[in-house]
């Protein structure tokens, strides 16, 4: 790196930026687990789910097959109590309980009524010329549901899957190629594809939406901690300690990213990713896909004490760094109505410290300007905390790299030796 | 107790009504916020903090509102069924149940996510294969969805295998029972003895779009458009057209689309239908004429619907005979009404008594009280035999069983 670089990634804008991108992603952190917090209180990712898959499934020429497979035993018995959905469905889960609900399309219930006027039920499968005699199986169950629905793009989908999975059967004596069969397990796996395709794509809006609530806790988090960036960048470049050892924790904070990274990068099944969200020990992406699904559920509903456990966390490490947010009666905006501010700023202090008293107590006297820089400091930590802890961390790994790329800097006891 | 039948209850879930729905089940100082309402309410925790509330302040309306919600938001109809049997554990009587199915797909223009009438149906069909002895249900139509011929070999391929019992009809959701698509259906079902429940108060379910995308022909001719009644039904639309502020609000087209007397040119065709007027044309009806000024001041022909179920059903031919004999009536919802039980005994002692039915329209009622309360008052109030007459043996003609 040549010296003009290495200048500037050692100067105290960099630093400031770093110490304030270390904020944002601590910050962020907060907004993440409330919004984790309030989804899972709404149970949001469950009707999100819900949503996706009765839009994936909709027939509107024959049935809505999203809300059948949600009757389904293998979906239904996934949702912890009558108003909740199952937060994850296993792409073979959700690949056998559209199959038996197409196939139960080819089944109508006859009753019979005996002569004390009871009756005794009895599933018929239905064929194009009527009831068959016998079960003929569940593959050919399926293809007789699928033929027995209105024609639809839905249907041709289905009989796409269908025809794509047809294998013929071992040749006969004279050698001729056998029966075309349905090769079951094929089919679910395209449909298991199928689905995990889709709710890829669907994730996407899922995060759009995400988007439009993080602003709104940003907002939350900025006002409830009173966290004004202006202010913080202003007190930064001002405190020359503080900013030094808010760079060495960015330098460990990094660390730790890029350590936890590494070890989500070896999760490729997004089944495992959601157990290490949800705080799964990593021996889980060893369990059955069922398995998994429902210890995603379980841990989810005991997740508030860890929501909180860390929460907890992320403010006493801002109360350990001594930060300047939070609300206090001798500083703004509080201070602008109780009056309770610094008024002088003693002699005793240093330069570098006598500068940020003056900013504290240039701040906390009232002033249209001071109001409205408030407010515009509010707004910038509102959109950057909107950008999602992972934007931050990101960013923060960056810049620790190229800062790191230059010399060393003057740790903080030398210099002031 | 012989073998009781609840020929009236509901055990659609939130996801088979449309969004727009909820609207109609609030009251109506709050039906503005009906979808913010809905959103919140549909919150197990939300309705834990106002149930809370609620119970502390004593509101006892807010929380039979909120059991009503609690129910109506279960994730299958099974378990809302499963709900109401629960209810008549201590009746110690055996009871089957008659579940009226709701076609709610066109009562508005506004998209909807819900569960269409086919997904509801065959859910249905899965309750009624568990408890093919206890759960009747009944098919809901709408001549929008199907008319004619198809309608009717839609329904006749469901009650033929004994999956469905009946035929159940909204008409405040936009149609009127003399719509001709409706024609087939009901020959179909006069010819065979299959029962029809029809909604018949002022109040309800109600087609929420515009009056206009439903009432475009201002006289309908119907399937019967050379009968007397037709004049009388026209003249009410046209009064009801008239009536602006009327007009606008869709809640009251119940009182033309359910008019009792609509059934008049239907019956003159198919005398021999098996129809019941559910609910008794209302409680409020049956009761001094309360509502007699302000529906009059609405361009609303303020006809006693209780008067006119009961003149209906007792019409007679000139020899005496009954002219339309399988007239019924169900004392559905209205049974929460202390004030009915005064009237009740000579009702079900009188000519009619053989023709009213037992039923409470589970779990719309359980905005007013528990579904437990409402058949022992039913039986306190007009006494066991009365009782097992209209829940056993009048119930087993209507149903044909």
């Amino acid at each position: 790196m040549d010296p003009v670089t290495q200048g500037i990634f050692n100067s105290p804008y960099v630093d400031t930026i770093i110490a304030l991108v270390l904020v944002y992603a601590l910050l962020s952190i907060l907004v993440s687990i409330l919004l984790e917090a309030w989804n899972k209180c709404i149970k949001e990712r469950g009707v999100f789910l819900q949503r996706a898959v009765y839009r994936l499934l909709d027939d509107p020429l024959n049935r809505n097959f999203g809300y059948l497979i949600y009757q389904h035993p293998i979906i239904n018995k996934m949702r912890r109590d009558g108003n909740s959905y199952p937060y994850y469905i296993p792409s073979e889960g959700f690949a056998n309980a559209l199959i038996d609900t197409l196939a139960d399309q080819a089944v109508k219930f006859q009753y019979v009524k005996d002569e004390d006027g009871r009756y005794t039920m009895t599933p018929e499968v239905y064929g194009t010329a009527g009831p068959l005699a016998g079960d003929p199986g569940l593959d050919q169950r399926l293809q007789l549901g699928v033929r027995n629905l209105a024609d639809s793009e839905f249907k041709r989908l289905m009989v796409n899957f269908i025809d794509r999975n047809k294998r013929h059967g071992p040749p006969d004596a004279g050698n001729a190629p056998g029966d075309l069969r349905l090769d079951m397990d094929r089919l679910k796996q395209e449909l298991g594809r199928w689905f995990d395709d889709y709710m890829d794509r669907a994730s996407g809006e899922y995060k759009d939406d995400q988007r439009r609530k993080l602003r709104i806790i940003g907002l939350v988090v900025a006002l409830a901690l009173n966290v004004d960036s202006l202010h913080l960048t202003k007190v930064f470049l001002l405190d020359q300690d503080l900013r030094n050892s808010m760079v060495a924790e960015a330098e460990r904070v990094s660390d730790q990213y890029e350590e936890q990274k590494r070890m989500a990068a070896a999760d490729t099944l997004p089944i495992d990713q959601m157990l290490r969200a949800v705080g799964a020990p990593a021996s889980a992406t060893a369990l059955p896909a069922a398995r998994k699904a429902e210890l995603v559920q379980q841990l989810a509903d005991t997740q508030y004490t860890q929501y909180q456990r860390q929460a907890e966390q992320v403010l006493d490490l801002v109360r350990r760094w001594q930060l300047p947010l939070g609300w206090n009666p001798g500083e703004a905006p509080w201070s602008w109505f109780s009056g309770d501010r610094l008024k002088e700023v003693p002699k005793e202090f240093k330069p570098s410290q006598r500068a940020v008293l003056n900013h504290f107590q240039k701040r906390n006297r009232w002033s249209w300007m001071n109001l409205l820089m408030w407010l515009a400091g509010i707004g910038v930590t509102t959109i950057s905390l909107s950008m999602g802890a992972p934007f931050w961390f990101e960013l923060l790994v960056k810049l620790i790299n190229m800062r790191r790329a230059g010399p060393k800097p003057q740790s903080t006891t030398a210099r002031n030796t | 107790m012989a073998r009781i039948t609840n020929v009236h209850s509901h055990v659609f879930t939130g996801g088979c009504a449309p969004d727009y729905f909820f609207k109609m089940v609030l009251p109506s100082w709050a039906d503005r916020w009906a979808e913010e309402i809905k959103y919140f309410l549909e919150k197990r925790w939300m309705r834990r903090i106002i149930k809370a509330l609620a119970h502390r302040r004593g509101h006892s309306q807010l929380l039979r509102y909120l059991q009503f919600i609690e129910v109506g938001t279960q994730n299958s109809q099974e378990e809302i069924f499963l709900a109401m049997k629960q209810a008549y554990n201590s009746m110690g009587a055996d009871v089957r149940f008659v579940a009226l199915t709701l076609n709610m797909d066109h009562m508005d223009t506004k998209p909807s996510r819900h569960a269409r009438i086919e997904d509801q149906l065959a859910e249905v069909e899965r309750v009624r294969a568990h408890y093919p002895n206890e759960f009747f249900p009944f098919v809901g139509v709408d001549p929008r969805h199907l008319g004619g011929t198809a309608l009717r070999d839609w329904v006749k391929e469901k009650i033929d295998r004994h999956a469905f019992f009946g035929i159940k009809l909204y008409p405040s959701i936009g149609f009127f029972p003399f719509d001709a698509r409706l024609d087939a259906l009901y020959q179909w079902a006069a010819a065979n003895g299959v029962p029809v429940m029809t909604h018949c108060t002022r109040t309800g379910t109600y087609y929420t779009g515009r009056m206009d995308d439903v009432l475009t022909d201002p006289a309908p001719s119907g399937l019967n458009p050379g009968a007397p009644e037709m004049q009388a039904i026209h003249r009410r639309i046209a009064t009801f057209k008239a009536h602006d502020f009327t007009w606008k609000d869709s809640k009251y087209g119940c009182n033309i689309f359910l008019h009792p007397q609509n059934y008049e040119p239907v019956l003159r065709k198919y005398p021999a239908l098996k129809l019941c007027f559910a609910h008794f044309g209302g409680d409020d009806e049956m009761l001094p004429d309360k509502y007699e000024q302000p529906l009059r001041k609405r361009g609303i022909d303020p006809d006693n619907w209780h008067n006119e179920v009961k003149r209906i059903m007792g019409l007679q031919q000139p020899d005496g005979t009954l002219l339309y004999p399988n007239l019924y009536t169900d004392l559905s919802y209205i049974l929460f009404n202390k004030c009915i039980y005064t009237l009740l005994p000579a009702l079900i002692n009188g000519p009619l008594g053989d023709r009213i039915l037992f039923g409470t329209d589970f779990f719309m009622t359980l905005r007013e009280d528990p579904e437990a309360d409402l058949w022992q008052r039913c039986i306190n109030g007009i006494g066991k035999p009365a009782f097992e007459k209209i829940a056993v043996g009048n119930t087993a003609r209507y149903l044909g069983s």
